[in-house]
């Protein structure tokens, strides 16, 4: 195998073959990672960061990104647990959800109507979102303790079963397929892509730019917020301040790790999911064998930089010939 | 007189373009030396050699005494030569005194001598008969005074020689007239300077002398008493090319566009056209001319403060480039990298861009890759637009083929009116050709064209129709007949008037 082929079976395969390898390795070093209780945690905790990740490819292939995810995240968890604790479950997925969304709309608003930098815009509602939450909550933890049966109702979404397959799993394939057919079969799809790669020559072709970044901000915030009722249904219950707490590195370190370009205009979904997967079986991995859990974060930071810097050597021998020739 | 610049066989040869092709000529002291030429004629390149940008491949430059050939900018400064670029290399952070000393502020210590810094900058200033206070932040600066900031900073080099490369492109008359003041003080203070514009006008007010390049060629050097427009634009343009033979003119076809006394800004002044079906209106005139601003208006990019524009029959207001599509308006930029291309899309997306929203199905999902695909054929092979596989990254094609791609893209929503500008600008001429026989071909077919271009022999031989704009104004309405380079450069530089629309 000569260079351009490994380059180019790394670019399709790469983070595939990790994940097999890493599974592989951790099956002979561990007797209890290859067990059904095990599977059922990583996959746990992939789904939470790979769904709000699905949401986050988009807004970075649209070129933008969003830092408030974190806390959306918590604003979304305790609205959700405290309308939970007084009325049925559809009511406090709906007020989870819906606030999600709505912050989402509102960072798009501010964004596009008021022409303010992303990055600042996502900054400050990070903390505008956090505070909200503390506030909400008076800084205290909140146990989702009600009726037995909707207790049990809730529970469903974080650790129930559909054909035997755990829920967060489920959703994380749903979601996965929605957007999916979003970037590939929707026109919205497109004009992401377009505004991501040259937003001035999106003007230019008459696409509506504020619309799309709005729509994309929108989704962002919805993730987020599912992802938030999974993670609240696993603990059944939510703490404001520490809820998400750098949610929003991980989902967007997860994206890059993915492929999905930080310039915009080329998207790598399901990247992203291999990417969640990844951090999940390393943190379990980790786990597994007894290491302290500040260790994960060392891990990480350490799995993304490989990523990155792999990627980095890719583009600088794998260019074909001709490419070079149009960048003079 | 002696000469402080003596240029010998100077050339400069570029990837597939000879830029400056053994010019000579000489800059005398204490003199105001006007440099003219049309798009391409080698001014810039002249300039960018005199100030260090690049080197020249042959020949001799001698400044002062000495040959010189300068390896940076840097270099050129300290023997005495100022370039004033049209883009000002100032700090708009900075104050208008740290700006003139940037990078060699006296010092008391290891601190900024301010007061120093301050006086020496007033003296400058005072010089020049300027009143600007030198501790105005430049931001706040209008353009002329920017101006004024770096002709200062070309004083405080003591330069010996200042380069103005169309120094009064962004001014308005007052500033200009102003500025030739200047011009006048600088030179009775010794210096000698290189005035380098389109104006004809202008550099007739200023110069002593004025050089004539062509081509990259030297032309000729003219005493302003033993010369006269008419001469210098024979000069410019140099070709006798007679028009070529009228081609159907659509003059009985029903009006497709009018537009009357429209107005944005500075740059577009009291502007009515009207084009017909079938008509290629050619819209020619230099830098700055508000060629570029009148194809912007019309595709709804700028917000127009008054006139009229009726498309069709129908009065319309275009206020976005959606809305200019909607109505039938298709657009290619002269910014191809810019405003055209989606870098890292395919070919095929980039092509459909515009017209992906009506290939979808309910509820917006399951697009019609079918006839999304068949669109992107039928203009491959209208075009014959090259690549290997649709899913190409448009990167990776030539120019001429991105080009034709964004052709295409502004051709797929059926538009009735296509404003092309640059169409063949940097492309093969295998490309141009087949892009022009297209547009002849759109024509026929009942399109109406406006093609804004800085090629004169385009101009000509493709437009039924031609006007010519000078300082945001139209100068010239010009038939096929009356359709010669000497006209439209004489019109385009604001030396003659031709015609009207009623």
């Amino acid at each position: 195998m000569n260079q351009q082929q490994f380059w180019k079976i790394w670019e399709r395969f790469g983070l595939f073959i990790v994940i097999i390898i890493g599974i592989i390795g951790l099956s002979l070093s561990s007797p209890n990672f290859a067990t059904l209780t095990n599977f059922k945690n990583f996959i746990n905790q992939a789904a939470v960061v790979a769904i709000a990740g699905a949401g986050m490819t988009l807004a970075i292939t649209s070129g933008g990104f969003d830092l408030s995810v974190g806390s959306v995240f918590a604003l979304a968890a305790c609205f959700g647990a405290k309308t939970l604790i007084e009325s049925p479950v559809l009511q406090s997925i709906a007020v989870s959800l819906a606030i999600g969304t709505g912050i989402g709309l509102l960072n798009g608003l501010i964004i596009t109507k008021l022409k303010v930098p992303t990055f600042i815009v996502t900054l400050a509602m990070m903390t505008i979102v956090r505070g909200a939450a503390l506030i909400y909550t008076k800084g205290r933890d909140i146990n989702i303790i009600t009726e037995p049966a909707r207790e049990a109702a809730y529970k469903f979404f974080g650790g129930g079963y559909i054909f035997s397959l755990p829920v967060p799993m489920v959703l994380m394939i749903a979601v996965f397929v929605v957007v999916y057919v979003i970037l590939n079969h929707t026109a919205f799809g497109r004009h992401i892509c377009a505004v991501g790669s040259n937003e001035q020559a999106a003007i230019y072709s008459g696409l509506n730019v504020d619309r799309v970044k709005i729509a994309v901000f929108a989704i962002v915030g919805l993730t987020t917020a599912i992802a938030a009722v999974i993670q609240t249904s696993q603990l059944m219950g939510v703490n404001s301040g520490t809820s998400g707490l750098g949610f929003e590195l991980q989902v967007i370190a997860v994206v890059v790790l993915g492929g999905t370009s930080l310039k915009g205009g080329k998207a790598r979904l399901f990247g992203t999911m291999a990417g969640a997967i990844l951090v999940a079986i390393a943190n379990n991995g980790l786990n597994l064998h007894n290491t302290p859990i500040f260790y994960q974060y060392l891990v990480f930071g350490i799995i993304l930089l490989l990523a990155v810097s792999m990627d980095g050597l890719k583009n600088k021998f794998y260019t074909p010939a001709w490419a070079w020739a149009q960048r003079v | 007189m002696d000469s402080i610049l003596q240029l010998t066989a100077v050339t400069k040869v570029f990837p597939g373009v000879k830029a400056l092709d053994s010019v000579s000529f000489d800059v005398a002291e204490g003199e105001v030396h006007s440099l003219v030429g049309e798009n391409g004629a080698g001014k810039s390149t002249l300039i960018k050699i005199l100030g260090g940008v690049f080197a020249a491949d042959s020949g001799k430059i001698i400044f002062g005494n000495k040959q010189i050939n300068f390896r940076s900018t840097h270099q050129s400064q300290l023997s005495g030569i100022s370039v004033i670029f049209q883009e000002f290399n100032l700090l708009p952070d900075l104050s208008v005194a740290e700006n003139i000393y940037i990078g060699r502020e006296p010092k008391k210590g290891p601190f900024i001598d301010w007061r120093k810094i301050t006086a020496d900058s007033e003296a400058i200033l005072k010089q020049l008969g300027v009143e600007i206070d030198p501790k105005t932040i430049v931001e706040g600066l209008s353009v002329a005074e920017k101006q004024m900031v770096e002709i200062a900073k070309a004083l405080s080099f003591k330069a010996k020689l200042i380069i103005m490369d169309e120094p009064t492109a962004a001014l308005s008359e007052r500033e200009a007239e102003k500025l030739f003041e200047i011009v006048r003080t600088l030179k009775l203070q010794g210096a000698a300077i290189l005035f380098v514009s389109h104006r004809l006008k202008e550099v007739f007010a200023v110069s002593d002398r004025i050089t004539v390049l062509r081509d990259g060629r030297f032309i000729a050097t003219k005493d302003v008493r033993q010369t006269d427009e008419e001469e210098i634009i024979r000069f410019m343009v140099g070709r006798d090319i007679k028009s070529s033979f009228a081609k159907n003119s659509g003059h009985s076809q029903a009006i497709t566009l009018s537009v009357r006394n429209l107005n944005f800004q500075n740059s577009l002044k009291n502007i009515s056209f009207d084009v017909r079906r079938g008509q290629i209106l050619g819209v020619a005139g230099l830098m700055g001319c508000g060629k570029t601003q009148l194809a912007e208006a019309l595709y709804g990019l700028l917000p127009i403060e008054c006139g009229e524009i009726t498309l069709d029959g129908r009065q319309t207001k275009i206020n976005s480039p959606r809305k200019a599509i909607e109505m039938g308006i298709g657009f290619v930029s002269e910014e191809r990298k810019e405003n055209g291309v989606f870098p890292g899309l395919s070919v095929l997306h980039n092509l459909t861009i515009t017209i992906i929203g009506k290939l979808s199905g309910r509820l917006g999902i399951r697009l019609n890759f079918q006839k999304e695909r068949d669109t992107l054929t039928s203009y491959t092979n209208r075009l014959d637009i090259r690549y290997h596989r649709p899913q190409q990254e448009i990167d990776f094609l030539s120019g001429g083929n991105q080009q034709k791609v964004l052709l295409a893209r502004a051709l797929a929503s059926d538009c009735k009116l296509l404003i092309l500008c640059e169409p063949t600008r940097g492309i093969d001429v295998g490309a141009k050709a087949e892009i022009h026989s297209l547009m002849n071909e759109l024509a026929k077919k009942g399109v109406a064209i406006i093609m804004i271009s800085s090629d004169l022999p385009e101009v000509i031989s493709m437009s039924d129709r031609c006007i010519t704009m000078y300082r945001g104004r139209i100068t010239g309405y010009l038939s096929k007949e009356q359709m010669t380079e000497t006209n439209i450069v004489a019109c385009a530089v604001g030396q003659k008037i031709i015609g009207s629309e009623n």
